[in-house]
């Protein structure tokens, strides 16, 4: 049998460049968008996407439906795969990555419709969270050696802790799929939050949200940067939300960069504003608070 | 009710006391059965746990992480082939013939796991299916190595002097073995690794963004599922004494399919189930004149139209109702 999970438990040092090496430009650069470009048959998802994110902020993607909002998280945590452009994070060049190595440097994302695995309970769905930080091989979990009940106990307390820290007690031993939207939500963060990663993007975190689930998930959005010090980059359609949490804005429609900076700004911007509201444009409701 | 109070009690395997009196006792009624019963029900309770092994092999791949194989029985006729053959042509000792035969399948499960990556559902299930029937005609084929169709006798095991011959051997042998790989796939499946077994039925996006490296666990799920078959198929070559192709081809990867879905998917309770009831069918049916294979057939019908969860969903409704009963 091929005993080869050490390889992937804690990532090899050999395979990405080293962060220190590689690092290029401002220091504080986190996570860095260079020229980012791709094209779905005729379609252009992304066209020469740029920015860069500092470590230690909320930052907001916005734009209409089809801007290429999800494409670019997608992007970013290697689903899709760029035409042209580089993506360093810690200034390590995501692109020459396999995808689930992105996890592996502390890149954690949320998805659209939650991606649960539907028939774990919470408590399981978290505990995948702790997959690359759990060191455990083949023969150590055949046996179940008190090393691996060591390591399991260890991270199950972890878990526990985020399922306090997001109310999640109630839903804990319940299989995900018969739990509603909003709580499904929850989960899902929660598990990206078992990750423990620096980065974390969520796109649409509060579609399908109450308000009252909404002014939660503000809340928690803060405390995530504030105590747990993770970034993060959202994609999010509810404006009120963006105003209200994000530093910087970033607009985009039809794949391009069409406006970045502080929401005051984004929300002047005339670009922006014909994006949204302009008559050659179908875009979806949108909820300028 | 068992109330828990810390996280080691979420973990065992098994988390209630009269859940581990149950199985205690299970272990002195597998002990003393060979002293009361009759030897051929002695010979099928061996056949069973056989079964038991390459079923709960069988589970892992395709109730845990969602992976088809219809060739199965390819992999119990490699560990077959392979521990008798060690045996009669490189004189290994039973001790490691056992293993490495074990081993050998383990390859071929990992290198069939490749094709794993890029085929899903029915496309998967072909491809294996060609796996089981190319191994069958191999060996009729290879008669120099594997005595064609004809066929060869394993060796009784041994270790040192100690000969397995009769069923009573054979059978704790068997049942032995049978305990441990229950154990062992049983721990596999609350531990890391199982966890993302599931992980990658249920959604290989988030599976991916979560870490789990697709490549490594789908070859490693076909892996151990081979493991599994290919101790099987060994422990049944000795068992029986008399191996040929025949004896692996593509009825018996379809049996082994029925046991785990009749038994129930993902469940290691509904593998043994499974495969204690379509060992123990045909020998309960054999005394009825030309209607064994219809009666058969008609049970599986009945199972899978009136108990979509297998065995298991009934073991966990019963189970259910008497600690709720009387209301």
């Amino acid at each position: 049998m091929p005993d080869t999970l050490e390889r992937e438990s804690g990532f090899d040092p050999d395979a990405p460049p080293s962060p220190l090496n590689a690092l290029t430009g401002d220091p504080s650069t986190f996570l860095r968008v260079e020229d980012l470009s791709l094209q779905f048959g005729g379609v252009v998802a992304l066209k020469d996407v740029s920015f860069t994110i500092m470590r230690g902020t909320i930052s907001s993607i916005i734009g209409p439906n089809g801007a290429g909002k999800t494409t670019l998280i997608n992007c970013i945590s290697r689903i899709c795969r760029p035409d042209r452009g580089r993506i360093f994070f810690n200034g390590v060049d995501l692109l020459t990555l396999r995808p689930h190595q992105v996890a592996t440097l502390g890149i954690a994302r949320t998805f659209q419709n939650p991606e649960l695995f539907s028939r774990m309970t919470t408590l399981e769905n978290l505990l995948l969270g702790r997959h690359c930080r759990m060191k455990v091989d083949l023969l150590g979990a055949a046996v179940f050696s008190p090393w691996t009940v060591r390591e399991e106990l260890r991270h199950r307390e972890q878990v526990e802790r985020i399922i306090e820290f997001l109310e999640l007690q109630s839903a804990r031993d319940q299989v995900v799929a018969n739990l509603p939207y909003g709580t499904r939500k929850l989960v899902e963060l929660g598990r990206a939050l078992a990750m423990e990663p620096e980065l974390l993007l969520l796109d649409e975190p509060s579609s399908g949200m109450s308000a009252e689930e909404k002014g939660d998930l503000k809340v928690w959005i803060e405390d995530i940067r504030d105590e747990l010090g993770v970034t993060i980059l959202l994609v999010e359609h509810d404006m009120g939300l963006v105003m209200r949490i994000s530093e910087t804005v970033i607009a985009l429609n039809y794949g391009e960069k069409i406006a970045e900076g502080s929401p005051e700004m984004i929300l002047e911007h005339p670009e922006v504003q014909r994006a949204y509201l302009g008559a050659e444009d179908a875009a979806g409701p949108v909820n300028f608070a | 009710m068992d109330v828990r109070t810390d996280y080691l009690q979420e973990i065992r395997l098994f988390r209630s006391t009269a859940a581990r009196r149950w199985f205690a006792l299970l272990l002195v009624v597998l002990v003393v059965i060979p002293a009361v019963v009759d030897s051929y029900l002695v010979y099928l309770l061996a056949l069973a746990a056989v079964y038991i092994i390459t079923a709960i092999g069988l589970n892992l791949l395709i109730g845990y992480t969602g992976q088809i194989s219809l060739g199965h029985a390819g992999f119990m006729a490699i560990g077959a082939y392979a521990s008798s053959l060690l045996m009669l042509k490189l004189h290994f000792p039973f001790a490691l013939a056992f293993p490495v035969a074990g081993l050998i399948a383990a390859l071929f499960g990992f290198l069939l796991g490749f094709p794993a990556l890029r085929l899903t559902g029915p496309y998967l299930a072909i491809a294996t299916l060609g796996f089981g029937i190319a191994v069958a005609q191999i060996l009729v084929k290879w008669e120099s190595l594997s005595g064609g169709s004809m066929g060869i006798h394993p060796p009784k095991p041994s270790f040192g002097r100690l000969v397995l011959s009769g069923e009573t051997h054979l059978y704790y042998l068997t049942i032995m073995m049978m305990l441990l790989m229950t154990t062992g796939a049983a721990n596999l499946m609350r531990s890391k690794i199982g966890r993302a077994f599931i992980a990658v039925r249920d959604s290989d996006i988030a599976a991916t963004a979560m870490g789990v490296d697709l490549t490594l666990y789908k070859t490693l799920a076909f892996a151990i599922s081979a493991f599994y078959a290919g101790i099987g198929g060994s422990l049944m070559a000795h068992l029986v004494g008399f191996i040929s192709p025949e004896s692996f081809n593509l009825l018996v990867s379809i049996q082994l399919l029925s046991m785990i879905v009749i038994g129930g998917l993902a469940s290691i309770l509904g593998s043994i189930l499974g495969a204690i009831l379509l060992t123990a069918l045909p020998y309960l049916l054999s005394g009825i004149k030309n209607l064994p294979m219809v009666i058969y057939g008609a049970c599986l019908i009945l199972v899978v139209m009136f108990e979509p969860h297998g065995l298991r969903g009934r073991w966990t409704k019963i189970r259910l109702y008497w600690r709720l009963w009387p209301f």
